[in-house]
């Protein structure tokens, strides 16, 4: 039983970061239809970001944690940079080409980053003192609370933003019909980049809760990360916030799951049959809404 | 018009410079017999990365050192060394043919590569067959030697690791209760794996459990968590340096105290921000780069000088060591010709850096280990067996 529970602890832990990833996905794919790839290299990028500004902000007295804001800011900047000079210029051209410049930006960032950091993975010193949480024989990783509050209140702050502000509005019309959107008065090009604002900044949380779990980054952290979020938000259901957070943190304990009572070595296996079979049999995901597409 | 005529003049100045400086460095190859090319592979992008980096380096470093003693000495006569080709493998099987392919279009004498074992038996096969010598310095898999009579390591074989790594578990450590974790994607992780398990089962009163992972795995909870449950009091973890700070982490947070140890890809570990964690962690290695003899601290100043911390670890010596003890066999054989090297490597001895090297009939180095371990997270010398 102390195995069991403390299996649903590790695999929290670990869901929580992939909702937070799944989080970005879902986002820029509920407002422009589109799978960005790129958003695992983000996460990269805000780790990056974070190893270099930690010893900086320390140094200047101030909590290592508010490196987070500079990662942000980074992470904002390449985001709004990559769809502005990758996507912006094929919008319009069809999603499989969408799809595979993504795929291609995911690369220039990841040999980017090779180019500019090396391959050597390096470790992002800590960034909180937290005790760890112990429960009789059950160990909960201090992180994962901090995770799981980020990933909610992320959630919750998202849904109210697009449900109740004017942008959010703004935003929820653009992918029903972008012309049609023009006509009203939306700015659909600025409402795209604001998505992607958004997004990049959330692969920044992403990447502070991650190399608080996962100490050791390199530039290929966002492959793996990358398309685990992506089976994540598939299966809570791509384009819905919540699903997002429902996928990612079930992946997790699935994922925990498998490799303590089934097999440790394919468990990977499995959650790609997860993706293959919630696209076969339910491919609006747990709790997307079932449309057609519209031809 | 009085332009052009300058910049005509500045061109045929340039030209003519240039041809003089190629003609000095012909004059320079002049005073050699010949010119001995050799080739190396490593992985140079890709997640590896970094071994290939200090690779190329020492590999280029020990090449310029043999010119500037004079070059290679065969039959009273100089001859230059030189490299055709360093090629890029990226850590990939696949990646790893076309490099090899790319090497063994020139005319060399011997092929120094590669480093993850996957990629080194990708193209043993068709070595051995085409009659080129390849000298692995870092694929420690325990069959890649027995492919042929041409193939050989400057490191020592997982089938040699994966006893001293059991050894070390049991008789250093007293363990009674093993715990193994273990990648199956990886033909190093799983061959040693496998190897060490093979000589626990051939010691009495000591029960060991297997669990498997991935090389891109940065979660270990639950293989550390059932390790706990079974009450291992050693764990051993035989996989690539890149991950192994998110697995001693995860299982010092855990409550796991005891010895975590691991084999020679622990090599250029991370553990900045996580030193205290480190504790009570070992390796085997192929060299102590802090060891205060004259081989090592000659490579290491020589490595500084030249390119810098970065790269300078473990791998970048088997490089360097490979390039000079092939010199030396050429020297010892007067000649340079791969199927007289090879015989010669099975009967000589070379002090590597990392002790005396010889050939057993497979290939296969027979060296001592050496044990590292983290004081304060300081790479530290523990031992030797």
């Amino acid at each position: 039983m102390a195995k069991f529970i403390q299996s649903l602890a590790n695999g929290l832990n670990l869901g929580s970061i992939y909702a937070l990833t799944a989080l970005g996905y879902t986002m820029v794919y509920g407002i422009i239809r589109m799978i960005n790839f790129a958003h695992g290299d983000f996460i990269m990028v805000g780790g990056f970001t974070l190893f270099y500004m930690i010893p900086v902000m320390t140094k200047i007295g101030l909590p290592a944690w508010f490196s987070v804001f500079a990662a942000i800011i980074v992470c904002v900047f390449v985001g709004v940079a990559t769809e502005q000079i990758a996507y912006k210029p094929v919008r319009g051209q069809g999603s499989t080409t969408a799809l595979i410049t993504a795929l291609g930006m995911s690369l220039v960032l990841e040999n980017g980053a090779l180019v500019l950091f090396g391959s050597a993975p390096r470790n992002v010193p800590p960034m909180f003192d937290l005790p760890l949480l112990k429960f009789g024989e059950i160990t909960i990783p201090p992180q994962t609370v901090l995770t799981l509050a980020i990933g909610i209140v992320a959630m919750i702050l998202l849904t109210l933003f697009v449900r109740y502000t004017k942008l959010g509005k703004a935003m929820r019309a653009v992918p029903e019909d972008k012309i049609a959107s023009t006509l009203v008065g939306i700015n659909v090009n600025r409402i795209i980049t604001i998505t992607f604002a958004i997004g990049s900044g959330l692969a920044a949380v992403a990447s502070m809760m991650y190399t608080t779990s996962y100490v050791s980054i390199k530039n290929e952290l966002g492959i793996t990360l990358g398309l685990k979020a992506f089976v994540a938000a598939v299966l809570g259901g791509i384009g819905s916030v919540p699903g997002a957070m429902a996928g990612g943190l079930l992946l997790g304990i699935i994922e925990i799951m498998v490799k303590v009572y089934m097999l440790p070595g394919t468990y990977e296996a499995v959650t790609y049959l997860i993706l293959i079979l919630v696209l076969l049999i339910r491919p609006s995901g747990l709790m997307g809404k079932a449309v057609s597409e519209k031809v | 018009m009085k332009k052009k005529g300058t910049k005509r003049l500045v061109m045929l100045s340039a030209l003519t410079m240039s041809v003089m400086a190629l003609s000095c460095s012909a004059a320079a190859d002049d005073d050699y017999a010949g010119t001995i090319y050799l080739a190396g592979i490593a992985p140079l992008t890709g997640s590896y990365a970094s071994w290939g980096e200090g690779a190329v380096n020492a590999y280029n470093l020990a090449i310029q050192e043999v010119n500037a003693a004079g070059g290679v000495t065969i039959d009273g006569e100089s001859y230059k060394l030189e490299s055709a080709v360093f090629a890029d493998d990226k850590s990939d099987a696949t990646e790893a043919v076309s490099a090899y392919n790319n090497c063994a279009s020139y005319d060399i004498s011997a092929l120094i590569g590669s480093c993850a074992s996957s990629c080194t038996l990708s193209f043993v096969e068709a070595a051995q067959e085409a009659g080129i010598l390849v000298v692995t310095p870092y694929s420690t898999n325990a069959t890649i030697c027995k492919t042929g009579d041409y193939i050989f390591r400057e490191c020592f074989s997982d089938a040699d690791q994966g006893p001293t790594l059991a050894k070390l578990a049991t008789e250093e450590f007293s363990a009674k209760n093993i715990a193994v974790v273990a990648a199956e994607d990886s033909d190093y992780c799983a061959g040693l794996a496998e190897a060490m398990e093979a000589a626990l089962d051939d010691i009495s009163d000591v029960t060991y459990e297997h669990y498997g992972c991935v090389t891109t795995d940065t979660d270990y909870t639950a293989q550390i968590s059932k390790a706990i449950e079974q009450g291992a009091d050693v764990i051993i973890y035989p996989n690539n340096y890149d991950t192994v700070p998110n697995f001693v982490r995860q299982a010092r947070d855990a409550g796991f105290e005891g010895p975590i140890l691991g084999g020679d890809a622990w090599d250029g570990t991370d553990v900045t921000g996580y030193e205290s964690k480190f504790d009570n962690c070992y390796y085997l290695a192929h060299v102590d780069l802090s060891a205060d003899t004259e081989a090592v601290q000659s490579y290491v100043s020589a490595y500084r000088d030249a390119y810098g911390e970065d790269g300078l670890n473990a791998v970048s010596s088997l490089y360097y060591d490979t390039v000079k003890m092939l010199v030396q066999a050429m020297e010892e054989a007067n000649s340079y010709d791969p199927a007289v090297l090879k015989d010669t490597l099975l009967s000589m001895e070379y002090e590597s850096m990392g002790g005396t090297i010889s050939y057993d009939e497979n290939g296969d180095a027979q060296k001592p280990f050496t044990i590292e371990t983290f004081e304060d997270g300081a790479l530290t010398y523990y031992g030797s067996f």
